[in-house]
C-alpha cells in the first residue's frame, strides 16, 4: 500500500517537473519581447531586461526561474506592473475554487441522482429524460451553455444577477452552467455502472435473501455502481477547471481563470507561464489525492496494489 | 394414442438439423450497418451531418453578399427577409458568416482528428509491436503527458503559434494522439498473441507487411471509435479557443469566435448569440448521436 | 416416516416464457415435480435445458419482463404462492427457500464484509439482537467449515478462495434454517478436489439440519450419490424421472441414456470411445412439433418428428417420455436393447460411485 502511494507521488512529482520545463521552454518561443512597446526608451527597455534577468542565457533563466519557484515564487506580472503572480493567484483562486467546489457539488448530487433514476426506471420515460438532459450536457459546451443560461435566467427573466460575483445569488447560474457537462458525465456513467450491476450475481444472491428493492439498491448496487464512477473524477476537474477559463469570463467572475485568459490576450508571459504551471501541478495534485482515496475506498485495490 | 404401426419405422438422427444454427449470420460490415440504419437518432444525425456539410459549401454562395465584406449602412439588422440570419455590428452578413465558420469547423474536426490518429496510430503501433524498454519509455511519457489536461497545451501552444486554422489543428493533433496512442497499443498487444498472427510470423512475413496486412486492418473498429469522439472534441477544441480569443480571428470566422462576438451584444441583439449557439450544440449534439450509433453497431456487446 | 413425505414444495405443470425482440422463448414447457422433507431432488440437463429457469422460477428470481408465468402452479408447505407479489415474496426468500448461485467469484458483494453479507437475512427475518446475529454467523461459519471464522467474517470476498466463497454462499444461505434450498449447479466453476468437499459438506447439512435440496446440475455424475430423485430435462421438459436406481440402472429415454454415455468411467473399455451427443438443443422460440430430441436421437422414429411423447409410468416415481416404449415400437427397442446395455453401464457406474 506504502509503496504504491509512494510510486504515484514520484510520477506526479516529475510530471510536474516536466510540465515546468516544457512550459519554460514554451513561452521562450513566444515572438517578440515582453517589451514591444516602442514608446520605451531603449534604457528603459535594457534596464528592465537587467532587472527581470532576460539577458542571462536561457539555461540560466530557467535555473533562477525553478529556484524562485521552490520558493514558492512566480514572480511579476508583466502586465499589472505592481502585482506577483502570487498575489494575483492570492486574490483570485479562492474565487475560483469556491466555483468550482459548488460546481462540483452540483455535478455529483445531480449527477449521481440522474444516473440512478435512469438506471432505475431503465427503458422507461424517465430514463429517456434523464439521458437526454445528459446528452444536452455533454454535446452542449460549457460557453454556449453559460450565455443562454445568462440570457434566459438574468437577462430575460430577471431571476439571478446577469454577473460579477458579490453574494451567493452570482455563483448560482455560473455553477450550474459550470456544472452541466459533468453532471451529463457522471448520469451517463453512473447509469451504465448500475445497470451492469442490476445483473451481478451478488444482486441475485441479495435478491434470494429477501431483501427489499430498496435494501437491494442501497446496500449492494449503488455502493459498487459508484466506485468506477469515482475514476473519472480525475477528467472530470480538468473538465471543471477548463471550464472555469469560459464561465469566469461571461459571467465576469474575478477568479483564475478570467486571467488566464487575459493573459494570453495580452502575452503577459510570466502570468501565462506562472497560471499554466499552477493549473497543471493543481490538476496533478488533485489526481493523485484521488488516486490515494480510491485506493482506500475499493478494498479489492486495497491488498492487490499492496504486493506491486 | 392410436398411431400407425408403420409410423414406428427407425429415421435415425438428422445431422443436418441437430446441428443447424437457426439464425443466419450477416457479413461483419453489413451487420453494423443494419444495426446502425435501424438506429433512429443516429440516422437522423446523419441525415443533419450530410446538409450542414452541403449547407456549407453552397451556403455562401446562396447571397450576394460575402461573409468579410462590411455594410456599415446595415449593421446589427435583426434576421428577416433582407438578412436571412441578420448583420453583426459591422453590418456582415451573418448567414455567411456561419456557413463559413462550418466549413472551418468542420475542416478542423476533421484534419485534427485525422492527425492525431495518424500520430496515435504510428505511435501506439510502434509501442505495442516492438514492446520491451521502448514500449515502456513511450507510456510513461503517455502517462505523464496525459494527467496533464490537453486544453492547457492546447492553449500554450496556440499563444505560442499565434492564432488560425493550421496552428488550431497542429495544437489539437499534438495533444490528442495519447488516448488514441494507448488504445492502439492495448490492441495491438492483444492481437499480437493471437493465433493468425503468430502463424503469420511463423511463415516469414516481415514486420511491415505484418503491421499494415494484419495489425491495423484488426484495430480499426477502435480507430473508428476513436474518430467519432476525437471529430467533436476537435471542433469543441476550436470553438472553446475561439472563444477565449486566442482561436481564430476576424475577419475569418468560425462558430466559437461567432459567439463571443454574439455574447458581447447579447443583451440587445441576442440573434447573434442563438444563432451560432443552436448550429454549435446541434452539430455536437448530431456528432454525439452519430457516434455512440457507430460504437453500438460495431460493438453490441457494450450495447445498454 | 410420517414427516418423511411431508411435501415442502410443489411444481405443477410449470410453464415460463421470456419475450424477447426475436419471439417468445418458451423456456420452461410443462414441468411437475415434489419435494418431501428432508429429500434431495436432482435436475439435471445440457445447458439452457431450462433447468436454472426453473430454479430462480420457483424462488421468483426471474425479472418479469422479460420474463413471464404462463401457467402452472408453485406450492412451499401446501400454501399456493404462485401469485405471490415481490413483497410476499420477499418474506419467503432467504427464509422458508434459499438459493446458492454457480459462480462464487461472483455471487457475493466485493464491497462488503462476508459476516456483513450473511448477517443481512438474518436481519431482515428475525428479531435476533446484534450480539445473537453476530454468534449466529460466527456458528454459521463454522458449521460451513471456514477455520477462525472470528476474523474471516470482517474479511471481504476477494480475500477468500473459490471454495471457500462458496462456503460462505452455502452459510447465506443456510442462515435462517430454510426448508428447502436450491443449489444451481454449485460445483460447475469449482476444481474438481473442491467440488467434492462442497458435495460432501451439502450432504452432511442436508443429513443434519434435514434442509431439503434441489441440485440443478449438468453432470449426473454429481448426484449420483446424493440424489434421492433425479429429473432430467430437456429442451424445457422433464425427459425422464425416477430415483437414483431407475436412472442408472435402468433408465428409459435415449437422452438419459446419451447422458451415461457421455460420462467417463474408471473400468470403461479403453477401445470404446467417450460418447457424448452430438448436435445442439432446438431454438425455443419455435419448439418442434414432435419429440424436441428427435433430431439428435440416434434412433428416432418417423413417430417421434410428429407427434410429441406424453410421460409414461414405468414403475413408482419413474416416467420417460418416450415412444420407443410404445407397444408399436417393441421390436425396435428389442433390437437396440440386444445391441447395447445401458442398464449395466449405469449400474457400474452408480457402484462406483456409491463406493467413492
Amino acid at each position: 500500500m506504502l509503496k504504491y502511494f509512494f510510486q504515484r507521488f514520484l510520477i506526479a512529482c516529475v510530471t510536474i517537473l516536466i510540465l515546468i520545463t516544457v512550459t519554460f521552454f514554451l513561452i521562450q518561443l513566444l515572438p517578440g519581447d515582453p517589451f514591444l512597446d516602442p514608446k520605451l526608451p531603449v534604457e528603459v527597455k535594457e534596464n528592465m531586461m537587467e532587472y527581470y534577468g532576460l539577458n542571462d542565457p536561457l539555461y540560466m533563466q530557467y535555473f533562477n526561474y525553478l529556484g524562485n519557484l521552490f520558493q514558492g515564487d512566480l514572480g511579476y506580472s508583466l502586465k499589472y506592473k505592481n502585482l506577483t503572480v502570487n498575489e494575483v493567484i492570492m486574490d483570485a483562486f479562492p474565487k475560483s475554487v469556491e466555483l468550482g467546489l459548488y460546481a462540483l457539488l452540483i455535478s455529483i448530487l445531480f449527477g449521481l441522482t440522474l444516473g440512478i433514476i435512469a438506471a432505475l426506471e431503465h427503458n422507461k420515460k424517465l430514463d429517456f429524460l434523464s439521458m437526454f438532459i445528459a446528452l444536452i450536457g455533454i454535446s452542449v459546451p460549457a460557453f454556449i451553455i453559460g450565455g443562454l443560461f445568462q440570457y434566459f435566467f438574468a437577462v430575460k427573466l430577471h431571476l439571478f444577477p446577469v454577473a460579477q460575483w458579490q453574494g451567493f445569488s452570482y455563483t448560482v447560474l455560473p455553477s450550474f452552467a459550470l456544472a452541466l457537462g459533468s453532471v451529463a458525465l457522471i448520469a451517463r456513467l453512473m447509469r451504465a455502472s448500475m445497470l451492469e450491476i442490476v445483473s451481478t450475481d451478488y444482486v441475485k444472491t441479495a435478491d434470494a435473501k429477501g431483501l427489499s428493492r430498496g435494501q437491494i439498491i442501497l446496500r449492494h448496487q449503488i455502493r459498487n455502481a459508484v466506485l468506477p464512477v469515482l475514476t473519472i473524477l480525475g477528467p472530470l476537474l480538468a473538465n471543471l477547471v477548463t471550464g472555469t477559463f469560459v464561465i469566469e469570463k461571461i459571467f465576469a467572475v474575478p477568479g483564475l481563470g478570467k486571467y488566464y485568459v487575459e493573459s494570453m490576450q495580452t502575452l503577459d508571459y510570466t502570468m501565462i507561464l506562472g497560471l499554466t504551471i499552477f493549473f497543471g501541478s493543481f490538476l496533478v495534485v488533485v489526481n493523485l489525492l484521488i488516486d490515494f482515496c480510491y485506493g482506500i475506498i475499493d478494498p479489492r485495490i486495497r491488498t492487490k496494489k499492496a504486493g506491486g | 394414442m392410436d398411431i400407425a404401426k408403420e409410423k414406428f419405422r427407425h429415421v435415425g438422427k438428422d445431422n443436418e438439423k441437430g446441428e443447424l444454427i437457426t439464425r443466419k449470420s450477416d457479413s461483419f460490415w453489413k451487420d453494423v450497418w443494419r444495426r446502425l440504419s435501424g438506429n433512429k437518432a443516429a440516422m437522423f444525425s446523419l441525415v443533419f451531418l450530410v446538409l450542414l456539410l452541403i449547407m456549407a459549401i453552397v451556403g455562401p454562395m446562396m447571397t450576394p453578399q460575402s461573409y468579410n465584406v462590411n455594410d456599415l449602412m446595415n449593421t446589427n439588422q435583426s434576421p428577416g427577409k433582407e438578412h436571412w440570419f441578420g448583420t453583426d455590428s459591422l453590418g456582415r452578413e451573418l448567414w455567411d458568416r456561419v456557413w463559413i465558420g462550418a466549413r472551418v469547423s468542420i475542416a478542423i474536426g476533421f484534419m485534427a482528428a485525422i492527425f492525431q490518429t495518424i500520430i496515435g496510430l504510428i505511435i501506439g503501433g510502434i509501442a505495442g509491436f516492438y514492446g520491451g524498454r521502448l514500449d515502456m519509455f513511450i507510456m510513461r511519457f503517455i502517462d505523464v503527458m496525459i494527467s496533464i489536461p490537453y486544453l492547457i497545451f492546447v492553449i500554450l501552444i496556440m499563444v505560442i503559434m499565434g492564432s488560425g486554422i493550421v496552428p488550431i489543428v497542429i495544437a489539437i493533433a499534438l495533444t490528442g494522439w495519447l488516448e488514441m496512442a494507448r488504445l492502439v497499443r492495448g490492441q495491438i498487444m492483444q492481437l499480437k498473441n493471437e493465433e493468425f498472427i503468430i502463424s503469420a510470423v511463423s511463415l516469414g512475413a516481415g514486420s511491415l507487411r505484418l503491421i499494415f496486412k494484419h495489425l491495423i486492418p484488426n484495430t480499426l473498429g477502435v480507430v473508428i471509435v476513436s474518430l467519432t469522439v476525437a471529430i467533436p472534441n476537435a471542433i469543441f477544441a476550436e470553438a472553446f479557443l475561439s472563444f477565449i480569443g486566442i482561436g481564430i480571428k476576424p475577419p475569418m470566422t468560425s462558430w466559437g469566435q461567432l459567439a463571443d462576438i454574439g455574447m458581447q451584444v447579447m443583451q440587445v441583439y441576442p440573434y447573434q448569440l442563438l444563432i451560432p449557439a443552436v448550429f454549435i450544440s446541434l452539430t455536437m449534439l448530431a456528432l454525439q448521436l452519430f457516434g455512440d450509433g457507430l460504437r453500438d453497431a460495431l460493438d453490441p456487446k457494450l450495447r445498454k | 416416516m410420517e414427516n418423511e413425505n411431508k411435501k415442502v414444495l410443489e411444481v405443477e405443470d410449470l410453464r415460463i416464457s421470456f419475450d424477447t425482440y426475436a419471439g417468445e422463448v418458451q423456456a420452461i414447457r410443462g414441468i411437475s415435480f415434489d419435494v418431501k422433507e428432508g429429500e434431495v431432488v436432482a435436475i439435471v440437463g445440457e445447458s439452457g435445458s431450462g433447468k436454472s429457469v426453473t430454479s430462480q422460477g420457483i424462488m421468483k428470481l426471474l425479472p418479469t419482463p422479460p420474463a413471464r408465468y404462463k401457467s402452472g402452479a408453485i406450492r412451499l408447505e401446501g400454501k399456493d404462492i404462485t401469485g405471490y407479489n415481490r413483497k410476499q415474496m420477499e418474506k419467503l426468500k432467504g427464509s422458508k427457500m434459499a438459493m446458492i448461485f454457480q459462480d462464487p467469484m461472483t455471487s457475493l458483494n466485493p464491497t462488503m464484509k462476508v459476516g456483513r453479507q450473511i448477517a443481512e437475512g438474518l436481519k431482515k427475518h428475525t428479531n435476533l439482537s446484534k450480539d445473537k446475529i453476530h454468534s449466529r454467523v460466527i456458528e454459521l461459519l463454522t458449521m460451513v467449515g471456514i477455520p477462525d471464522p472470528d476474523d474471516r467474517a470482517n474479511r471481504y470476498p476477494h480475500e477468500f478462495s473459490g471454495g471457500m466463497r462458496q462456503r460462505v454462499m452455502i452459510a447465506i444461505a443456510l442462515a435462517c434454517e430454510p426448508k428447502l434450498l436450491i443449489a444451481d449447479e454449485p460445483t460447475t466453476a469449482l476444481d474438481v478436489t473442491i467440488q467434492a468437499q462442497i458435495l460432501k459438506l451439502m450432504d452432511k447439512l442436508n443429513e443434519e439440519t434435514g434442509t431439503s435440496i434441489i441440485l440443478i446440475t449438468h453432470d449426473l455424475g454429481v448426484v449420483a450419490k446424493m440424489a434421492d430423485r433425479i429429473i432430467v430435462m430437456y429442451a424445457g421438459k422433464p425427459v425422464e424421472t425416477g430415483n437414483k436406481h431407475d436412472i442408472f440402472y435402468n433408465p428409459k429415454h435415449p437422452y438419459t441414456w446419451g447422458l451415461l454415455g457421455a460420462l467417463p468411467r474408471v473400468d470403461t473399455d479403453k477401445k470404446e470411445p467417450l460418447k457424448s451427443i452430438s448436435g445442439t438443443p432446438p431454438d425455443l422460440i419455435s419448439p418442434p412439433k414432435g419429440c424436441a430430441f428427435a433430431n439428435r436421437c440416434e434412433h428416432a422414429m418417423e413417430v417421434c418428428l410428429e407427434h410429441d411423447p406424453a410421460m409414461q409410468e414405468y414403475g413408482e416415481g419413474h416416467t420417460a417420455a418416450c415412444w420407443l416404449h410404445h407397444p408399436n415400437a417393441k421390436e425396435y427397442l428389442d433390437q437396440i436393447m440386444e445391441k447395447h446395455s445401458f442398464g449395466v453401464g449405469g449400474e457400474k457406474y452408480a457402484n462406483q460411485n456409491a463406493g467413492g
